[in-house]
């Protein structure tokens, strides 16, 4: 194909190419099969605004081919497949679309929950990250919007009344427990699975060892403050090699050393632009201030009262010239 | 899914080692004139259970059996003082009474079984609700005179909006709602093709004995293949897996024979 496949992603950190599951999937599966991906680490989830029947939901990663778009994991790996990639997802095994399936529904909420529903994770790790790589005015709401996106998904998922978090702490003690029982009952399934071998299926790396990875590797690698998980999975030789080894081979460099974006013609425009603005912005501010403040002067009010005054002289010339004009 | 008060089964921590009780009695609600296809799949998939594990139990049927359940879903069993809803929660309360059917698994069957249940109740299941309260067909023809039957006139139509609304918001955070019929049955194609290329040509999932997965299996593929909806392409679908027909069809000749007026595969 004539066009390059480009996927925008978040970027990475703690020897990580990218912090987000997702993107992390889709990534670890075109480095396994081989597929000529540029990877854009733009941190702006504004650049795929999606309307989904009655949320606006902005996201991460964006998939672009020429014309096409996507934005769900799912169809990527199918487009690749379409350009004659990897046949192996179109007719992968029936384990690992069934192993999928277990980790986005025991392992994923305890993802989710560590990251955006415990306090301290998110006020102390999470938030931060964020705000961090995301551009300007996006920083100061995404991660709070996010953030009760995904407490409604949980609340949703265990079939809570209300809406506040701290409506019924007993229920949210028992979701805790209940998520990290789950999630630690799934690296236990996982562990015994992948036993002694390299690749949960076979010698190489197939679409399902990109899927656990997803999920594994920000799980061990990102700091978090509370997180009994991390603790689990770092007790699990088998799962910790299996991480290590996958970014060890497919992931060599870490990503934090090397400069993220090579920058594309588009994008020098883009912050040329960018910069153009701000300078914009900078002096309108200025003159704002200056003249608020009186240390210019601009002499609209002396035009107007001096143009007033010729108003009011006029009319009145006007109407003596009526006057003696009734008076003859 | 899980849900809160189930939190009353961490109450049992060491197995109990008495008999299986005369007077275990499970709830479902009407089966001919109320009970949607959701419901009955997981209702078939208890009961199958019970009676792979030669257990007994007296089938209760009530009008507001879901709102008598503890997590507000049916099928849900009352043994002695312990209250105990939905499939998974009732086999980890069979198996601190000593009775379980994967004794003779090892531990990689066990991890396969649990990845395949995952993939039953999140694709069949979502499925089910999506084609129940999403597709507007079904839902009049179908969900809307069966939910409304149980209750008088303005209430049961009240309750039904509201209980749509509720399942529609509940689909949407998991991407399911905005998936139009096609989709829906290529999912259902999907998880069918996966089952029977693991089932191959065994008698059950993991060889001669069943397991919770046959029941889970058989509860929701008997439901598709036996509920009658406006778009027949359902159970069509189904049909084309000769193995999976084949598993109910063992499942419910070697465990249902007993019940009267049961609906059979043709």
């Amino acid at each position: 194909m004539s066009k390059q496949m480009k996927l925008e992603t978040w970027s990475g950190g703690w020897g990580l190419p990218s912090i987000d599951p997702t993107c992390l999937e889709i990534m670890a599966y075109a480095k396994f099969s081989g597929v000529p991906l540029k990877i854009v680490r733009t941190d702006n989830p504004v650049n795929g605004f999606m309307k989904s029947f009655g949320t606006v939901r902005c996201q991460l990663p964006i998939f672009r081919h020429g014309e096409t778009v996507y934005y769900d994991p799912k169809d990527v790996l199918l487009h690749f497949c379409k350009e004659n990639y990897n046949a192996e997802f179109g007719q992968r095994c029936a384990d690992s679309l069934a192993y999928e399936q277990m980790v986005h529904t025991r392992l994923s909420p305890a993802l989710m929950h560590a990251w955006w529903i415990d306090e301290r994770n998110y006020q102390d790790v999470i938030r931060p990250t964020l705000a961090k790589k995301l551009p300007f005015p996006l920083n100061y709401f995404y991660p709070g919007h996010t953030q009760r996106w995904m407490l409604e998904r949980i609340r949703l998922h265990y079939d809570l009344p209300g809406d506040s978090k701290d409506e019924d702490n007993e229920n949210w003690e028992f979701i805790k427990k209940d998520v990290f029982r789950t999630g630690k009952e799934c690296l236990n399934f996982l562990s015994l699975k992948l036993g002694d071998s390299e690749f949960f299926m076979g010698e190489s790396p197939r679409f399902i060892d990109a899927v656990i990875f997803s999920h594994l590797a920000p799980l061990m690698r990102i700091p978090l403050i509370k997180n009994n998980l991390q603790a689990h999975l770092r007790a699990t030789p088998n799962l910790a090699k299996f991480v290590d080894r996958v970014l060890q081979r497919y992931f060599p460099t870490a990503p934090e050393d090397v400069p993220a974006v090579v920058p594309l013609p588009g994008m020098a425009e883009s912050s040329r632009r960018r910069n153009f603005l701000i300078c914009l912005a900078g002096l309108a501010l200025m003159w704002i201030y200056a003249v608020s403040h009186g240390h210019v002067r601009v002499n609209t009010n002396r035009l107007k009262m001096t143009d007033l005054q010729t108003l009011e002289s006029a009319v009145e010339d006007f109407y003596e010239a009526n006057e003696d004009g009734d008076q003859t | 899914m899980p849900s809160v008060l189930m939190a009353e089964l961490q109450a049992f921590e060491s197995p109990v080692k008495e008999p299986w009780p005369d007077d275990v009695e499970m709830y479902v609600t009407h089966e001919v004139e109320q009970i949607l296809l959701p419901e009955s799949s997981s209702c078939l998939a208890v009961q199958a259970f019970f009676r792979m594990c030669g257990l007994r139990y007296k089938l209760q049927m009530r009008i507001n059996a879901e709102s008598m359940s503890p997590s507000g879903k049916i099928p849900f069993i009352r043994c002695g003082k312990a209250v105990v809803s939905e499939l998974d929660p009732i086999v980890s309360f069979v198996a601190h009474r000593g009775i379980s059917l994967t004794t003779e698994l090892s531990d990689v069957e066990k991890s396969d079984m649990r990845a395949y249940m995952s993939l039953v109740y999140n694709v069949l299941g979502n499925a089910e609700q999506h084609l129940m309260w999403c597709d507007r067909v079904t839902f009049l023809e179908v969900t809307y005179p069966r939910f409304t039957s149980a209750f008088p006139r303005p209430l049961g139509g009240i309750l039904c909006y509201l209980r749509q609304r509720k399942m529609r918001k509940k689909l949407r955070v998991i991407d399911w709602e905005s998936k139009d019929l096609e989709k829906v049955y290529s999912e259902i194609d999907n998880c069918c093709r996966v089952l029977s290329e693991r089932l191959g040509s065994q008698k059950y999932f993991f060889g001669n004995k069943p397991t919770e997965l046959d029941a889970l299996v058989f509860g929701h593929l008997f439901s598709l293949l036996t509920t009658h909806l406006p778009d027949s392409r359902l159970s069509a679908v189904v049909h084309t897996y000769d193995n999976l027909v084949e598993l109910c069809s063992t499942v419910e000749n070697e465990f249902f024979q007993r019940i009267e007026g049961s609906v059979s595969l043709k």
